[in-house]
Parts: C-alpha cells; structure tokens; sequence
C-alpha cells in the first residue's frame, strides 16, 4: 500500500479518533482532512492569521490535535499492515481490513476482509508509536498521550 | 433620589449609544481631514505646474507698474479705456487660471472618492481570500451555525449576516466586514471550537462582531481603512512625485503632519468602534455572559506611548474600563477638540479657495464656507459635549469645561489654518509680524475665541437642560438636532463674520487703504439689523429655556433609555442634585417693567422736542441723532434688566437675562412706534423692521457681558455657590 493510500483511510477513520480526543474538533474535520489529503505536511496544529487587524483581538491560540491525529493515524495504520500481512493473503484486502479495525460495527466489506484481533503487547506497541509520533510533531505530552489513547480505545472500542 | 456616583447606584451604567457615537464623529473629522488634506495637496500640484507660469503670463496681460505710475489721478484720466481694457484682461486670465486649479482640486478629490470607493469595493473579497474564508456549512458545525442564527435575532439584526470562517486559524477571534448590503461574520476555527468548550466565550466574541454590525460601523470602518489607502496612493504619491525638491523641501513638514493627521484620525476611528461594540455587546450577553473575562484575557503587549497612539486596537484596560463604567465614551478632551479646530482649519482654507473659484461673491463664498464648518464642528464637538454633561449630569465625569475646550477649538483653527497651503503662500497671524494687519487678526482671534468659549457653554448648558428634559429617545434625538442646528448657526454667525472681517481686513491693511476703522464701525451697524442676527440671538436663550414648556414627567423613571441595564433604578435620576425650576415668568416681568420705564422715558424726551422743536419741524440731523438716542437708551436698559434678572434668578440667569432683554426690547420698540404714530408720524414696514432688529440685536449685545458680569459678583458671595450645577448657574 502507498503513503497515500494510508493517509486516505487515516482521513476515513480519524473521525472516531478525534470524537474520542477533542470532539469539540468536529466542525473542523471535514476540512482538516480534505486539505490533508491534498498537502499531508502542510497543516500546522497551531496558526493565527496575520490579518486580524479590524478583528475581535488575538487571544493565544490554540493547539488543534487534528492535524497531528491524521499523520499519526497514517503511522499507525502503516504498522498495522504490516501487522496484517502475516494474517491476509490477498493483500488488497489489507485497507479494507485496516478500516474494520477501527470500525467492526459497521457493514463488511464486498471482499470479505477477515476480522483481526489485537493482541495486548500490540496495542501497546501501538500507543507507543503514536506517542512518540505526536510528540515529534511537537504536539504537548499531555495532548500526545490523549491522542495515543484515543486511537488505542478506539480499536479496543471496536474489538 | 441620588444621582448615578453614589454608592447605590454604581452598577448603573449609562448608554452611550442614545447619542450619535463618537465613531462617527471621529469618522467625519477623518473625512475632513483628508478632504483638506487633498485638497491641499492637490492646490499645490496644481500652483507648481501650471498656476505659476500662467500667472506670469497673465501678469503680462494687466497693466504694467510704469503705466500705472504714470496714471495723474482717478479725476484727471480722460481715457482709462486701455487701462480698463487691460485690467479686464488680467482678471479674466486670473480666473481662467484659478478655474484651471479648482479643476485640479476637483479631479484630486474625485480621485480620493474613487479609489476609496475601489477599495472598499474590493476589500470584502480580499478578506475572503487573504483570510482563507469560507462558508460555514449545516455540513461541518450545525449546532454552530444555528446558534449564530439565534444570536442575530438576539441582537435584532434587520437581517441574516452571512458567517464565514477558516478553520485552519486556531486563534479565538472574530471578524465583521462585507459590503453594507451584505454584512459579514467572519468566524476563526479556535472559535468555533470554543462554542463546545466554552459556549460563554463564544457568545461573547460574536455578539461583539454583531455589535459591530448593528452599530452600522463596518462601513465607516472599512471606508476609513480604504481612505487612507487612497490618500496615500492618489494624493500623497503624485505630491512627492510630481514635485520639484524646491517645493517639497518647502512643503514637507506641512505634508508630513498633515499624513499624519491624518493615520491617527484613522486609528482613532478604529479604536473607538471598538468600544461601542463591547458595550452594545455586554447589554446582550448578560450579567453572566464572559464578555469581561474574554476581554481580561487578551494579551497586554507593553508598548510606548507613540506606539499606543497609532495602534488599531484599544488595550484590554481601555476595553474593560469602557466595560465597568463607560465614563471613558462620554469624555470630551482638550485634544480631540483640538483637533476638530484643526481639521476644520485645514480644510476651510482650502474650501474656501475652491468656492471662490466655483461661486461667484465674497459674501456667498463666506456664507457656504462657515455654514459647512459650523455644521462640521456643531456635529462633532456638540455631541461629544452632550456626552460629557450627561456623564456630569450622572455624577460619572467631570463637567466640560467650556473656557479650555473654547480655546482648543480657537486654536485649532488657528493652527489649522496655518497648516493649510492657503497659510503657505499668505502671510497670515503667526508669520504676521511683517504683515500690517496683524494686530487686527490678534483681535479677530480674540473674539474666534469669545465666540468658542460661548458656543461650548451654550451647548453644555443646552444638553443639561434638555437631557433632564426629554422622556424619550425621540425626544432627545429631536433636542439634540434641534440643540445642533442652533449651534451651526451660531457658529456660522461667528466664523463668517470672522471671515469676512479677515478678508476686509487683509485687503485694507495689506494694501495701505485708509478708512479701515470707519469701515469696521460701518459694517458693526450693518451687522446690527441683521434679521439672522435676530434670530440666532433669539434661539439662543430660548432654545434652552422652552425645556419649561414641557410638561413634568408623571414618572421620576421615565429617562429609562439613558441608561444600560433595563432594570434601572428609580434612584437613578439625572441631575437630581438641581431641583432649582427655571423662571422665565420672573424674566418676563422685569422685561415688561423694564419697557414700560423705558416707554416714560421715551414719550417725556419726545414731548419735549416735539414742543421744542422750530416750526418747519426737525433737521434730518436731528431726527437721526433722536433716533440713534433712543437705540442707546433701549440698548442700555435692556443690559441693567438682563443684569437685575441675572441678579435675580437663580438658574441660567444669563439665559434668563437675554429673555428679559429680548421682551423689554420688543416692549420699547412697540413704544417707540406707538409714540411717533401718537405724534404724527407713520410706520413703513422696513422702518420698523430695522429698528426692531437694531434695539433687540444692540439690546443683547450690551446685555451679554452686564449680566455676565453680575453673575460673576454673583458667584464670589460663598452662599450663592452652593445651589446650583456649576455649568447651569453660569449659563
């Protein structure tokens, strides 16, 4: 799978995560996301536009966890297909395997991709890559270790 | 009852939007400024690349000086025919000259509007552009976008703004703009993150941008942002652009603080709306609303003063200070006055020019000029003044002080005009030390001043009666314009004459004519039957005093709207500390008995000379010499009644003593005519109209400074200080 495959279904299945994390978020996803799929790299967590001249005042800004969610999603979603690869054979159904991981309510898949449980050592290994992920884009430890735990719940949620 | 600065009532605050706020004040003022600014501008251009040469060239035209040294005498020249000829080809290329300027200034000004309104036009969509906005969709925040709905209606919007936001901008802020038929909200992402976390900030930040919207300043704003642009770019641009280094170097200090002038009236516009947001905003939001706390929140660069001056924003302070008592919108200073005098000063000047090019007399010219300006600062500085008093009246701000703000404005004008490019190429009063007639503009300064100091004591003791006066918002709105449109003629009284006399005597003086002071006694006389005279004297003490008309509130509550909160106690009760009732029944019977004396007087003079005088009747001489008497005994009588009534009345004694002057001097002038039909003579209309207007003008003139004088006697005596407002008594 490509880079960009993963940040498609991070983009597909980072609602749930970023409900879980910071649901006041919300209105801000469906944007978030379109523009992340357009310029992965290009949404910093924190921006003040330098025209505010005529506006209300600048507070201090705010730290958006949405935009650090989605690349991390995407990491994860890479470690968790090479997870997979031991469990499915036909590797097309890895991306529609990964989005049943986080949402195993919702209809299967025309393909069949099989259900996968996670195991406890790799759900941990998972919140520690999200961790360190979040942390190196400079997301605070307080907001990282939140993200972690949101995504890890959200598979744990689904399981 | 107590008034709003006791302790009962200090949670009280008093509504600053129930008079015309100072954004639109302070948006007029940068209007002027940058009419008088390009205007200036735009004169010289005009002056540097044609109006020289062509002068030179029509200089050529008129007769040369050995021609008119050669002329023996006005009695002596058999033919002025070629003289004449030459004279008239002089002036005719003088105007087309000065026509050609006035196409300049024109084409300069047109120039301003145009680009302003370019970019006003285009501004909205560079917002949307330069800020990443878009709109805000059911799609993406649905429970946001109807609490946005719900809060229009809340704020009584005639109708939906259209919300725009970036979500990508992860500050909390809040931004009103568009075109006025479309009004903007534009919303940051940090903000509508803050309607889940914290619903009270979010209210608070978007009832102010709706505030904004409601108080109409998103217009003035966005033109007082494209007017300065454009002043830049269109006038302020070809000036350093077209100009030789000979005359910029020259001009450059004017241009500069003129630019200047002209930034700052621009930020202060900017800064002041401000404030009016918060307010109208924090009626909304409630006792418990976040206003307050969002406000105490904002970051507090520290900053120098200089830097302070020019910045957009007011502080957290200046906002939160607004918040608690409001005292700070309802401030009148020595400098914004100042600066009122000094916009007019700047433009007038230039104004002038342009209409002396356009329409044709002096008098015309004088009249158009002083009556704009009047009205300018009749607007500007009368409402800040109705602000002030109402804020005294309400025990929250001081009293203003119409002596200090009189001199402001007199100097303003002043330095104004010493700004303007009109003061350039004149020898005016601070470069008059060569000039002949300086003494005579020091004199004209001093009355500039006399008549500043009493249009701002007249419009504060106006607001103080009539603000006590008014039950509703309707009402106040009518005294206040009624109160302004007085003051504009006053003021046009008092700036065209000035003008006038200036003008006469620039001419006289700077030519070396004689007969300069029997000119000047003349043109007094002239000025004394002048029906406008009449008048404006007239709405002088009765505008005020017609407040004794209305009838008493049945309410003591009924000022309601005066004030902020809805539940206003009925403690609050503007200037509650007065009591004294005004007596113009007291005025009136001075004033009969002051006529009827003058009536004894009049009737024994005129026996006396009717029987004394020869058989073929009186000489014209004497007959004028009669007549003249008799307006001095009018006059004089009328100034011991208006000094007696101000001796005697308590409150606005001066106002009461021109009543008493005024009925006296209508008494005496029906006597005087009584007398000379009892005795023979007739009555023609314009006779008696003239002698009318004569007796009452001279009449209040003479009364103005007696009663003053009485009331300044008055005033020393300890126990005569105690009952009244300072203001009131001293009106």
């Amino acid at each position: 799978m490509s880079v960009s495959e993963f940040d498609q279904i991070a983009a597909e299945v980072g609602r749930d995560v970023v409900a879980r994390a910071a649901p006041q978020e919300l209105p801000l996803y469906r944007s978030m996301s379109i523009a992340y799929l357009q310029s992965p790299s290009a949404i910093p967590s924190k921006s003040v536009s330098k025209d505010e001249m005529l506006g209300f005042g600048v507070a201090e800004a705010i730290t958006y966890l949405t935009p650090v969610a989605l690349p991390v999603l995407s990491a994860v979603l890479k470690f968790l297909a090479d997870e997979l690869k031991s469990y499915i054979r036909d590797q097309h159904l890895v991306g529609d395997a990964l989005k049943r991981l986080f949402n195993r309510n919702g209809p299967p898949a025309p393909g069949g991709a099989p259900n996968v449980a996670l195991s406890r050592e790799q759900l941990e290994k998972i919140r520690k890559l999200a961790f360190e992920n979040a942390c190196a884009l400079k997301l605070k430890s307080d907001q990282a270790s939140l993200l972690a735990d949101s995504i890890v719940g959200t598979l744990v949620a689904s399981a | 009852m107590s008034p709003l600065g006791t302790s009962e009532a200090k949670s009280i605050r008093l509504n600053p939007l129930c008079l015309p706020s100072d954004t639109g004040c302070r948006f007029v003022l940068l209007i002027v400024l940058v009419l008088g600014s390009s205007l200036f501008i735009y004169n010289g251009l005009a002056l540097h690349k044609l109006s020289v040469p062509a002068y030179q060239r029509c200089m050529a035209l008129g007769p040369s000086a050995s021609e008119l040294s050669n002329v023996p005498g006005i009695t002596e020249l058999r033919d002025p025919s070629a003289l004449v000829a030459k004279s008239q080809a002089f002036s005719n290329c003088v105007r087309r000259v000065q026509l050609n300027s006035a196409i300049w200034m024109l084409a300069g000004l047109a120039g301003v509007l145009t680009a302003t309104l370019s970019l006003m036009w285009f501004i909205p969509a560079w917002k949307k552009r330069r800020g990443r906005l878009v709109s805000l969709s059911k799609e993406d925040a649905p429970a946001v976008l109807a609490c946005l709905e719900t809060m229009s209606k809340e704020a009584g919007l005639p109708r939906l703004p259209r919300f725009l936001w970036n979500p990508f901008n992860s500050a909390s802020t809040g931004l009103a703009f568009g075109s006025p038929g479309e009004p903007c909200v534009a919303l940051s992402g940090g903000l509508v993150t803050q309607y889940y976390t914290d619903p009270a900030a979010f209210r608070a930040v978007v009832f102010h941008e709706l505030a904004h919207i409601r108080n109409g300043d998103v217009s003035k704003t966005y033109f007082a942002v494209a007017t300065w642009y454009a002043f830049l770019a269109v006038a302020l641009a070809p000036f350093f652009a077209a100009m030789s280094w000979d005359f910029v170097s020259v001009q450059l200090w004017r241009v500069l603080a003129l630019t200047l002038l002209v930034y700052w009236s621009r930020t202060a516009v900017l800064r002041v709306r401000e404030m009016y947001a918060d307010v109208r905003a924090s009626v909304w939001d409630t006792p418990r609303g976040a206003l307050r706390r969002v406000i105490h929140a904002l970051p507090r660069p520290k900053e120098g003063a200089w830097r302070k001056c020019l910045r957009v924003h007011p502080t957290a302070e200046e906002r939160s200070s607004a918040l608690e008592d409001g005292a700070g919108l309802f401030r009148i200073s020595f400098w914004e006055t100042l600066l009122a005098g000094l916009a007019a000063g700047i433009a007038l000047p230039n104004f002038s020019l342009l209409l002396q090019i356009l329409v044709p007399g002096a008098m015309l010219v004088g009249l158009l000029a002083s009556l704009t300006f009047a009205a300018l600062l009749a607007g500007i500085v009368g409402t800040r003044i109705w602000r002030a008093t109402l804020a005294d009246l309400a025990a929250i701000g001081p009293a203003p002080k119409a002596a200090r703000l009189g001199l402001a404005l007199a100097l303003g004008l002043l330095l104004g005009y010493e700004f303007s490019l009109y003061s350039a190429f004149d020898s005016g009063l601070t470069t008059g030390m060569r000039n002949p007639a300086i003494f005579w503009n020091c004199v004209l300064f001093v009355m500039l001043l006399a008549g500043s100091v009493l249009f701002m004591r007249w419009e504060t003791i106006s607001a103080s009666t009539w603000l006590q006066a008014s039950l509703t918002p309707q009402s106040l709105r009518g005294s206040f314009l009624g109160a302004q449109i007085v003051g504009t003629a006053f003021l046009t009284l008092v700036l065209g004459s000035l003008f006038v006399f200036w003008q006469v005597g620039d001419t006289y003086l700077g030519s070396g004519l004689p007969g300069f002071s029997s000119l000047v006694v003349f043109g007094l006389l002239v000025a004394l039957n002048q029906p406008a005279f009449t008048l404006v004297l007239f709405a002088l003490w009765a505008f005020p005093l017609a407040t004794c008309l209305r009838r008493a509130p049945a309410d003591a509550n009924v000022s309601r709207f005066l004030f902020l909160e809805g539940e206003t106690p009925t403690s609050a009760v503007l200037g509650s500390g007065s009591g004294v009732p005004l007596q113009p029944k007291v005025a009136l019977r001075i004033g009969l008995t002051g006529g009827v004396v003058f009536c004894i007087l009049h009737v024994m003079i005129r026996l006396v000379l009717h029987y004394s005088s020869p058989p073929g009747g009186q000489s014209d001489q004497s007959k004028m010499l009669l007549y003249y008497s008799q307006v001095l005994l009018a006059a004089l009588i009328q100034a011991i009644l208006a000094a007696v009534t101000a001796g005697r009345v308590r409150r606005l004694p001066l106002l009461h003593g021109l009543l008493a002057a005024f009925v006296g001097g209508c008494t005496m002038t029906g006597a005087f005519f009584a007398v000379n039909v009892a005795l023979g003579g007739g009555v023609a209309l314009k006779f008696a109209s003239d002698t009318f207007q004569t007796m009452v003008n001279s009449g209040a003139l003479a009364a103005i400074p007696l009663a003053s004088l009485v009331f300044a006697f008055r005033r020393r005596i300890p126990h005569e200080r105690a009952f009244d407002r300072p203001h009131e008594a001293a009106a």
